[in-house]
C-alpha cells in the first residue's frame, strides 16, 4: 500500500465508510507508517468534531407559513400565466419573460373582444393616440379597452359596429360551424390529440387541407403552435382570461349587439355565461367575423409578381398553416427608434410559430427569401407600405418572430396585403372573402393588447 | 416533500451558514420544482439528488449575490478568528467551538464544502452525493478527502484540534 494513494481511503475510514477488507489492509499499513496515523488522527478528529457539531447546530425544520403559501402563489400564477411560452419567446430572462407572461395574459384576457370585432384598431385607436409614443404595454391596453367601450357607451354608439356604419352582422341563437354539441366535442378530442403529437397534427391538418377548418381544430391547432409545448399552462390561462372577457362583454351589451365570438371551448363558458346573466347567447361564427374584417380590408394589393409572393407566401403560409394566431408583445420600444410625438407609432410584434412546427413545416413552406427581412421590407414597400425613417422590420427565423415598427396605416397596409396573400394561399384561387378560413385570417392580425 | 423540505433547509443552513437564506433558497427550489410541470418533475428515485443539487446551486447563487457583503464579513472574521489562533482548544466554549467549525466550513471550496455536508450531515450516501453532483463516485471520494484535510488543516490552525497540536509537536 502506498501513502498518497491511501489518502483518499484514510478519510473514508475516518467517516466510517471503508468496507471490512479494506479496512483491515489500512489498518496493517497503519501500523508501519506514522505519517499515515498522524494523518487518520487529524481526519477523524476533524471528521467527529465536524459531525458533533452540526448534530448540535439548529435549522429551520420546516419552511414558514407565508413562505409556503408564497410558493403556492406562485403555482397559482403558473397556471394562469404562460410563463413558458413567454420565456420561450423571450429567452430565460427572467424579466423579460414576466413582462412578456403579462403581456400575453393581457393579449388573452382581451381576446374575446379582438376576435369579435371587424376591426380590432377601432376599440383601441383613440386609446391608443393617448398612449404616447406607442410603446406597448399590457396593462394600458386592458385599461383602453374599458375606455373605448365607455366612450362607446356615452356616444350611444354600439362600439362593435363597423366603420360603414352598418351594424356587425350577427346571428342570434346561431353558432354557425359547430352548433352540434357532439361534433363539437369530438373535434375538440381531436384537436387535443393533435397537440400531443406533431404527426396527429400533420394528419389533422391534411385532412382539412383547402376546407374551412373547424373553429375548434383550428383553436387546438392555434394553441399548439402557441403553446409550443406549454399546451397545459397556455390553456389554463385562456380559459381563465376569456371567461372574464366574456362576462365583460355579456355584461356591457344588449342582447342585440352582444356578439361574443367564441373560439374552441370557450363555447360552452360563453353559453354559461350567458345563462347566469339571463341573456339569450347571440353567438356567430369565428368565420363570420373574418369574412366582415376581409370585406373592410384595404382595397386589394397591386398583382404580386410570382417570385416575391411566394418568399412572402412562405412566411405567411407558415402561420397560416400552423394556426399561429397574430401575437402581440409589449417591445419596449426604445425611444430614439420612434420619431418624437408620434403618437401614430407602433411596434407589432408576430408570432409565426414554435420552434418544432416551424421546423415541421419549414421544408413545405418556408423559401430562403422569406427569411431575409430586407426582401420582405422590397415586397412590402413595393405595394405601397413606405418606410419612414425610425421604422423598422426584423425577421428572426430562429424565434419565429416578424417585428415591424411602423407607423399605424402602414401596419395596417401590412395587414390587409398578408390578409390577401393569406386567402390567396387557402382558396387557391378563390379570392372570396366568403371562403377564407377562420385561421388564415386569424394567422396575421395584430392583437389589440399592442395598442 | 415535508422529509425534503426539513433536509434541506438544513443543508441550505449549513452551506450559508444564515438560516434565512436558506428559507429564501429552499423557497425558491420548490418553486422551481413546481414550475416544471407534471411531465419534467423528476422521477421519484431521482428527485432527492434532484433537490440537493438545485439547493447547492441556488445557494451558490445566493452566495455570489452576496459576495460583496460576505468578503467584508469574512475579512472581519478573520481578524477575529487570528486573534483565537493559538488560544488552543481546551480554552475554547463548546459555543466558540461550534461558531469556529461552522466559519471554516464558508472557507472551504464551495464544491468541497458540498460533498462534505451532504455525507456528514445529509447522510447520502456516495452514489447518492455522485448524483447530485453530477460527479463520479470516485472523484466524490477524491473532493471529500481533501476537504476533510483541509478541514482538519484549518481546525489545527486554530488550535481546535486539541490531540493534532501536540503531535504536530511530538514530531
Amino acid at each position: 500500500m502506498r501513502c498518497e494513494r491511501n489518502r483518499p481511503l484514510l478519510t473514508r475510514y475516518a467517516i466510517g465508510d471503508l468496507d471490512e477488507s479494506l479496512s483491515r489492509e489500512l489498518e496493517q499499513h497503519l501500523e508501519k507508517c506514522s505519517e499515515c496515523r498522524a494523518e487518520l488522527e487529524a481526519e477523524r478528529e476533524a471528521v467527529n468534531l465536524l459531525k458533533d457539531v452540526l448534530a448540535r447546530s439548529a435549522a429551520p425544520e420546516a419552511l414558514a407559513p407565508e413562505r409556503k403559501n408564497a410558493i403556492m402563489r406562485s403555482l397559482e400564477r403558473r397556471e394562469r400565466t404562460p410563463l413558458g411560452s413567454a420565456r420561450w419567446i423571450f429567452g430565460s430572462h427572467p424579466v423579460l419573460a414576466r413582462a412578456a407572461a403579462v403581456v400575453v395574459l393581457a393579449a388573452l384576457a382581451v381576446g374575446a373582444v379582438i376576435f369579435s370585432l371587424p376591426s380590432s384598431r377601432r376599440l383601441a385607436g383613440p386609446a391608443a393616440d393617448e398612449s404616447g409614443k406607442g410603446v406597448i404595454s399590457a396593462v394600458p391596453a386592458v385599461e383602453k379597452k374599458q375606455a373605448a367601450l365607455d366612450r362607446a357607451k356615452q356616444d350611444g354608439s354600439p362600439p362593435l359596429n363597423d366603420k360603414s356604419g352598418r351594424a356587425a352582422p350577427s346571428a342570434p341563437g346561431a353558432i354557425a360551424g359547430w352548433a352540434d354539441s357532439e361534433t363539437a366535442s369530438n373535434l375538440r378530442k381531436n384537436g387535443r390529440a393533435a397537440a400531443l403529437g406533431q404527426q396527429e397534427r400533420q394528419s389533422l391538418e391534411e385532412e382539412y387541407e383547402g376546407k374551412e377548418t373547424p373553429a375548434p381544430v383550428a383553436a387546438s391547432l392555434a394553441r399548439d403552435a402557441e403553446a409550443g409545448g406549454h399546451v397545459f399552462d397556455r390553456k389554463t390561462a385562456r380559459e381563465a382570461a376569456s371567461q372574464d372577457a366574456l362576462k365583460h362583454e355579456v355584461q356591457e351589451r344588449p342582447t342585440t349587439e352582444l356578439k361574443a365570438v367564441i373560439v374552441g371551448e370557450r363555447e360552452k363558458q360563453a353559453g354559461d355565461v350567458c345563462e347566469d346573466l339571463g341573456k339569450e347567447p347571440a353567438l356567430v361564427s369565428a368565420a363570420e367575423t373574418y369574412r366582415v374584417a376581409a370585406q373592410r380590408a384595404a382595397p386589394a394589393p397591386a398583382k404580386p409578381s410570382p417570385a416575391s409572393d411566394a418568399a412572402m407566401r412562405g412566411v405567411l403560409a407558415n402561420m397560416r398553416r400552423m394556426g399561429a394566431d397574430r401575437r402581440s408583445a409589449g417591445v419596449n420600444a426604445s425611444e430614439e427608434q420612434l420619431p418624437s410625438g408620434a403618437a401614430e407609432w407602433q411596434r407589432r410584434m408576430y408570432r409565426i410559430g414554435s420552434e418544432r412546427l416551424r421546423a415541421a413545416h419549414e421544408a413545405r413552406f418556408a423559401s430562403p427569401a422569406a427569411t431575409d427581412a430586407e426582401s420582405l421590407r422590397k415586397y412590402l414597400e413595393e405595394r405601397g407600405v413606405s418606410w419612414p425613417a425610425g421604422s423598422f422590420i426584423a425577421w428572426d427565423a430562429e424565434k419565429g418572430l416578424l417585428v415591424v415598427s411602423n407607423i399605424v396605416s402602414n401596419l395596417d397596409r401590412i395587414e390587409s396585403i398578408a390578409a390577401g396573400l393569406a386567402r390567396s394561399a387557402t382558396g387557391a384561387g378563390q379570392a372570396d372573402a366568403d371562403t377564407e378560413t377562420p385561421a388564415a385570417s386569424a394567422a396575421f392580425e395584430p392583437a389589440d393588447g399592442a395598442r | 416533500m415535508a422529509e425534503h423540505e426539513k433536509a434541506l433547509l438544513r443543508y441550505a443552513t449549513r452551506l450559508l451558514n444564515d438560516a434565512a437564506a436558506a428559507e429564501d433558497v429552499v423557497q425558491n427550489v420548490f418553486i422551481k420544482l413546481f414550475r416544471r410541470g407534471p411531465s419534467a418533475i423528476p422521477p421519484p428515485e431521482q428527485i432527492k439528488c434532484w433537490l440537493f443539487r438545485v439547493t447547492h446551486n441556488e445557494a451558490i447563487d445566493h452566495l455570489r449575490r452576496e459576495q460583496r457583503l460576505r468578503m467584508l464579513h469574512e475579512r472581519h472574521l478573520e481578524s477575529q478568528t487570528d486573534e483565537r489562533a493559538g488560544a488552543g482548544c481546551a480554552d475554547m466554549s463548546l459555543d466558540e467551538k461550534r461558531e469556529l467549525v461552522l466559519q471554516l466550513l464558508g472557507r472551504l471550496h464551495p464544491r468541497e464544502r458540498q460533498v462534505l455536508l451532504l455525507r456528514l450531515d445529509s447522510g447520502l450516501s456516495y452514489e447518492e452525493i455522485a448524483a447530485a453532483t453530477g460527479r463520479s463516485v470516485g472523484n466524490v471520494g477524491n473532493l471529500l478527502h481533501h476537504a476533510v484535510k483541509n478541514m482538519a488543516r484549518l481546525l489545527a490552525d486554530r488550535g481546535a484540534l486539541g490531540r493534532t497540536r501536540n503531535l504536530e509537536h511530538a514530531r
